[in-house]
């Protein structure tokens, strides 16, 4: 089997989910731009938004750092730039340019690259528009490939369309059923490679086909029976793995308007919150319960 | 601005005028934000004579340049008081470096052009500061050769030392740019009056505006234009009809036929006048008129309801507020039929006062009204609609506009007010049993 990097190989743009707080994002992060360095790829980052949590993190205890080896283009708010101390932001760099078209809470935008290597962390724009910009300008500035440091929960479901491919993170953290947490991720993987019928259907709706413009609940299904959903994107589908079942006994399916391609997951069995789980079972597991590849990232939690 | 409040502006068609100047940098669109009237004779024009100059240019070299500035008030804000950090430092570098590439391209212009009141001081020290290396690269770095010590510290000191000599590196360039500041502070001035300056230069040429010339006390606006109007009307394949006017101090009286357009002409002549105090060519072929001290609009679609007042007792609220500017100061002032929500008794009384009024004092009034209220008095002069000339007996469906003569003719006090709303019911095919009770209304000199 290829690893996480061959397989990622192919794409500008990438985009890492996770399923919850703690499943491994950050490790997966930190995974592929070691794997990506050792191919001499120049790698640009950035990161969807900062919630308010961790904005309280950066001015008490940082957590989600990235370690970034020298050359990579990185974009991230000033505020959290400028905040230099060891661990926090601790690579020497070169200012490329300052995005004052973008702002966020912690300030506008601000494109570097480093000239050692050392810690970095990102905070980007939360409007997927301005994430498309961000990711357009790291490439502008020389980066090959470009990861968008994805959010975690529902809210990771609405950035992909922005990325060639996206990786999903998911792990112990989630749930401490081992059960729970394939059926989730199984449904979420479904949910992020859902049929795509094109942003601009030209064609007026047929009989049988249903578009929704926004959230597409379980409320909703229940007169839809039978029915082909259109819905804008992923983040919109709100419903569970047994609803989304029911409509297909019922001979209905749901396509989305935005393509979005997930092309990996990767595990974490471990969990901040109690007992973990055996790796190789998990692993065996959730690879048996999805199509694309699977791969245990493990060690530390982040 | 002007005396005129933003709905004001906007019925006018000023802010639709002013969006069609585009600055190419942040001073200049800062610089439009905060445009301001002129009250010196000698300044505009000199203001004037730069554009003029400008019209004449080819400018994309110039606004190409001038685009690349981005907004460093921020950073020189901070630098004033205390020690920028790398990222302020890489904007002040960045604003240097266009700087550079910027005073060669506009000094070449100028020694043509000569631009009055528009100078650069060069900057080449401050960028040294920034740029050792004379690389003139964009990007910055602390580590772009400002310190002997600090490639030795990257090698083998500790973070804690690193840290501090990248403190020490920020602190030492600020110090040295600080005094640089009066430097920044005039040719950011001076940026954003050449861009705005500019901006109108190219809207001028756009859509074939004129260099008014500044008089003594006389307006002459010739087939003049509103840039907003036109646009409404070019969505009907339509144009405006360019009008003229010529005003001296005193009241000049516009009647006419309901559709006639005297609302448009009095809405054109303010937005004009208004462009000509804010140093912007003006939408005519050839225009003439004195810097006035503010500009004094009262419109009924102007007044403002959430005020409490019916559309009369909002216009009886304005002219009390004309009341305190006009002893002292030199308007010009715009009435678009006054008094027109009361009975038309009262209302004629009230215009006929008003007029009078108006003629008494050192302003310019441009006043329309539907009322007959023929004064003959110095300083009174009338304009009315050309209106409805060839007419067919029957229109049908086609458009009144079709046969409207929207131009300002010469009229005389005693002149007839012309009877178009009739002609106009007859060609909007009323029924006939109502046009002939008209009609008949009209021969017993009812109407009249």
């Amino acid at each position: 089997m290829k690893n996480l990097a061959e397989i990622l190989m192919p794409y500008k743009t990438i985009a890492i989910a996770g399923m919850a707080k703690n499943v491994g994002k950050t490790t997966t992060l930190n995974h592929m731009i070691q794997g990506f360095a050792s191919n001499g790829i120049t790698l640009g980052l950035t990161s969807i938004g900062l919630d308010g949590e961790e904005t309280d993190q950066v001015t008490a205890t940082p957590k989600p750092r990235i370690f970034v080896p020298s050359s990579t283009i990185i974009a991230t708010a000033e505020k959290l730039l400028t905040k230099r101390e060891l661990g926090i932001n601790d690579a020497a760099r070169k200012i490329l340019s300052v995005m004052d078209g973008i702002s966020t809470p912690l300030g506008r935008i601000v494109v570097a690259h480093t000239l050692s290597g050392g810690y970095v962390m990102l905070a980007g724009p939360s409007m997927v528009s301005q994430i498309a910009d961000v990711a357009q300008t790291l490439q502008n500035m020389g980066a090959t490939k470009v990861i968008v440091d994805g959010a975690v929960g529902r809210k990771s479901l609405a950035v992909p369309h922005v990325a060639e491919a996206v990786v999903l993170a998911t792990g112990a953290a989630l749930s401490s059923s081992m059960d729970e947490v394939i059926t989730q991720t199984k449904h979420t993987a479904e949910l992020f490679n859902l049929p795509f019928v094109g942003a601009a259907l030209c064609r007026p709706p047929s009989d049988d086909e249903t578009h929704i413009q926004g959230a597409v609940t379980e409320k909703k299904l229940d007169n839809l029976r039978g029915k082909h959903i259109i819905a804008e994107d992923p983040s919109k589908i709100l419903i569970s793995p047994k609803a989304l079942a029911k409509l297909r006994l019922s001979g209905g399916s749901i396509s989305v308007k935005n393509r979005s391609n997930l092309v990996a997951i990767t595990i974490n069995p471990t969990s901040p919150y109690g007992m973990g789980f055996d790796p190789v079972l998990f692993l065996e597991r959730m690879q048996q319960s999805v199509d694309i590849p699977v791969y245990n990232i493990g060690g530390a939690l982040c | 601005m002007l005396g005129l409040d933003n709905i004001q502006r906007e019925s006018i068609g000023l802010n639709h005028a002013l969006r069609l100047i585009m600055p190419s940098s942040p001073y200049g669109v800062e610089k439009l934000k905060r445009i301001t009237p002129f009250s010196d004779e000698a300044l505009i024009n000199q203001h004037f004579d730069n554009i003029e100059k400008l019209m004449h240019i080819n400018s994309d070299a110039l606004c190409n340049c001038l685009a690349h500035f981005k907004n460093i008030q921020g950073a020189l804000t901070k630098l004033a008081s205390g020690s920028l950090n790398e990222i302020e430092l890489f904007e002040i570098k960045q604003f240097l470096l266009c700087f550079e590439q910027f005073l060669p391209i506009f000094n070449g212009i100028n020694a043509d052009l000569q631009l009055l009141g528009i100078t650069f001081k060069p900057m080449t020290t401050a960028l040294d500061i920034l740029d050792p290396k004379k690389a003139h690269i964009v990007p910055f770095s602390l580590d772009d050769g400002f310190s002997d010590t600090l490639p030795k510290l990257r090698r083998e000191g500790t973070w804690e030392e690193q840290a501090a000599e990248e403190m020490r590196i920020m602190e030492e360039l600020s110090i040295l740019l600080r005094p640089h500041m009066p430097v920044f502070v005039n040719n950011i001035e001076n940026l954003g009056n050449l861009d705005l300056a500019m901006a109108k230069a190219i809207m001028a040429v756009k859509y074939g505006c004129t260099r008014p010339i500044i008089s003594e006390t006389a307006i002459r606006l010739e087939n003049m234009s509103n840039p907003m109007v036109n646009a409404t009307l070019v969505e009907n394949r339509r144009e405006m009809t360019p009008i003229s006017l010529e005003l001296e101090v005193g009241v000049a009286i516009i009647t006419g036929a309901n559709m006639g357009g005297k609302s448009v002409a009095i809405k054109t002549a303010a937005l004009n006048v208004a462009l000509c105090a804010l140093g912007i060519p003006v939408f005519a072929q050839y225009a003439e008129m004195p810097l006035f001290d503010g500009i004094f609009i009262v419109s009924q679609d102007l007044q403002n309801a959430s005020m409490g007042l019916s559309s009369f007792g909002g216009e009886v609220a304005r002219l009390r507020e004309l009341a305190a500017s006009l002893a002292t100061d030199f308007l010009f002032i715009a009435l678009d039929e006054p008094a027109r929500a009361t009975n038309p008794a009262e209302g004629a009384a009230i215009v006929r006062a008003l007029t009078s009024w108006l003629a008494e004092s050192k302003s310019i009034s441009l006043l329309s009204t539907h009322y007959d209220i023929s004064i003959t008095a110095p300083k009174v002069q009338y304009y009315r609609v050309a209106g409805l000339t060839n007419l067919p007996d029957k229109i049908g469906g086609a458009d009144i506009a079709d046969y409207m003569d929207y131009r300002l003719l010469w009229a005389n006090a005693t002149d007839p007010i012309p009877k178009d709303a009739q002609k106009i019911c007859k060609m909007l095919g009323l029924d006939k049993g109502l046009m002939d009770k008209i009609e008949r209304e009209y021969e017993n000199g009812q109407a009249l």
